[in-house]
């Protein structure tokens, strides 16, 4: 059997056939040895793009495990060398509050930033232990939102019973920049009463695929809040990417609605980026 | 086309035998468990191609075990190709516990049994369990529980209760994959002990430094779906970097077995 010439719908002529392997773009994944490590995960970018392309994934926007796990600055500094020359490797860089001095002012750092090709950043506000919060955090966030820079916020959600997630703290930044792009990584079954009266409260809201297992929780959240609202994303190396490939694929979604979630959103996110 | 091939491109596996050994019906407290009626599990089994899914009912393992039992067997004699049922047993209604298990077992065609210890808030050695491990063992059948404790507590159980197929869940899928399991010499040793692969959490490289360590004749595909998307959970077996003759025993082949052993009265067989 050929693949390429598959064709198959179901009853109702729903489309099936889930996308190429690299219209894929990984929304979230990790660069580099995390203290807790899989086996037979990538510990380095050529290993890790050979394991991207096992699971059929083009490419992929990468955060450094020094960043996120070490200091930001460290690992910030060291994504940027080790993913040169891998076009299909994406930076995102892990920001967190400046006033202790750890990071640059906003008004230097996201400049910067932007000058050096990311266009992407990541907050880890539980294990970094800072509040996702206007006083916390707002000056940073303004800055981002000046220049429609996406933040991924990764509220260190483990399991679904977890309740890290500050859903308050999310309401009120959307709230406060509406046009800043807010993606709430690994929301799980466990949120989805206080995710979608947030979704529906706060239009530039959206969320990665990584941990999002919800019952054809994909098309739901398209079918309600639009197509344009979910990215992709694997969690890989931690997370294994298999189970965020077939929720996609299998999902009951228009091609254009799938396409658009396989990695069409998140180009535009990076694309909208102003200088 | 590779099981991974078809299932990157969203193909139902109608090719292969898919069931699903743990799953439930109807809707759950602690979560949104959205499409969790029949027609909802229907459409997303033959999304992907499961033939079989075995559930229970949420509401029998919530609140009323016996209200939700009939619910199940409702659904199970509506479409008896497509879901086999799980009865599930409260022990803290000890003076119904084998009545219950004849009604449902021997009355309604339910083809195994469920215990949640975890929701129970019950030992899962605890005294009426073992009522039912003995009711169990004397007609031989299957038992899936949220756990029955450490692999001690089933090397225990399963030694004691040698005509009773005991199915952890979710342990396959909770295995870490960073250390050995202390379930791998079960597995390889004691015939009547199985591990079913639901969690919606799924750690990279698990299952196949489990399948290394114990085989893939153990394991049993599962998704706890309505509340975990069938889809999702189906990545882990269909991308995990094993053989597709391994993919395929832990689909739905191994699971066979057990229900060929023991078929559930209001089914018809997997075969016709």
């Amino acid at each position: 059997m050929d693949g390429s010439n598959l064709d198959v719908r179901s009853d109702d002529g729903a489309a099936l056939g889930g996308p190429a392997p690299a219209e894929l773009f990984d929304a979230s994944c990790l660069l580099g040895r995390t203290a807790v490590h899989q086996p037979g995960a990538p510990t380095n970018a050529d290993e890790l793009v050979d394991a991207l392309r096992f699971f059929g994934i083009g490419e992929a926007l990468v955060f450094h495990a020094d960043a996120a796990e070490y200091s930001p600055s460290v690992g910030n500094d060291r994504l940027i060398a080790d993913i040169a020359g891998r076009p299909m490797l994406h930076p995102c860089w892990v920001l967190g509050p400046h006033q202790t001095g750890e990071l640059s002012p906003p008004n230097e750092l996201v400049p910067a930033m932007i000058r050096a090709g990311v266009r992407a950043c990541r907050l880890c506000p539980y294990d970094h232990r800072f509040r996702f919060r206007l006083w916390n955090i707002g000056q940073l966030l303004e800055r981002l939102a000046a220049h429609r820079t996406p933040v991924w916020v990764d509220f260190g959600m483990r399991g679904w019973t977890d309740e890290f997630v500050d859903w308050e703290g999310l309401v009120e930044v959307c709230a406060a920049f509406p046009h800043l792009p807010v993606i709430l990584v690994r929301t799980g079954i466990g949120g989805n009463r206080r995710l979608f009266p947030a979704m529906e409260r706060c239009p530039n809201l959206l969320i990665e695929t990584s941990y999002y297992t919800v019952h054809r929780g994909i098309e739901m959240v398209a079918a309600t809040f639009g197509a344009e609202r979910v990215l992709f994303g694997s969690g890989f190396p931690t997370r294994a990417p298999g189970p965020a490939v077939t929720a996609l694929a299998y999902a009951r979604l228009s091609e254009a609605d799938r396409t658009r979630i396989a990695g069409g959103n998140l180009r535009s996110l990076l694309h909208g980026v102003k200088p | 086309m590779t099981i991974q091939e078809l299932a990157a491109r969203g193909v139902p596996l109608v090719d292969m035998l898919v069931i699903d050994a743990h799953a439930h019906l109807g809707p759950f407290p602690m979560i949104h468990a959205p499409h969790a009626d029949a027609a909802g599990l229907l459409t997303s089994m033959d999304q992907i191609g499961v033939r079989l899914t075995c559930i229970s009912s949420s509401y029998a393992i919530c609140a009323d075990y016996r209200r939700g039992n009939d619910e199940v067997a409702a659904v199970v004699r509506a479409y008896p190709d497509r879901f086999a049922g799980y009865a599930v047993i409260n022990p803290h209604y000890p003076e119904d516990l084998e009545t219950e298990l004849a009604r449902c077992l021997d009355g309604l065609g339910f083809w195994a049994v469920k215990l949640h210890p975890a929701i129970h808030q019950y030992p899962p050695d605890g005294p009426a369990y073992h009522r039912v491990f003995a009711w169990m063992n004397e007609r031989g059948g299957v038992i899936l529980s949220h756990t029955f404790g450490d692999a001690q507590d089933l090397d225990r159980l399963s030694a004691t209760y040698r005509n009773v197929v005991f199915v952890q869940g979710h342990e396959a899928g909770a295995y870490d994959g960073r250390t050995p399991s202390p379930f791998a010499p079960l597995l390889r040793e004691r015939e009547n002990v199985y591990l079913d692969t639901t969690l919606s959490t799924v750690r990279f490289g698990a299952l196949e430094t489990l399948v290394e360590a114990a085989g893939a004749d153990r394991l049993l595909f599962a998704t706890d779906v309505p509340f975990i998307d069938n889809a999702h959970q189906l990545g882990r077996i269909t991308h995990a970097r094993l053989s597709d003759e391994d993919k395929r025993k832990i689909l739905g082949e191994n699971v066979l077995r057990l229900i060929e052993r023991w078929p559930p009265k209001a089914s018809r067989p997997l075969s016709d």
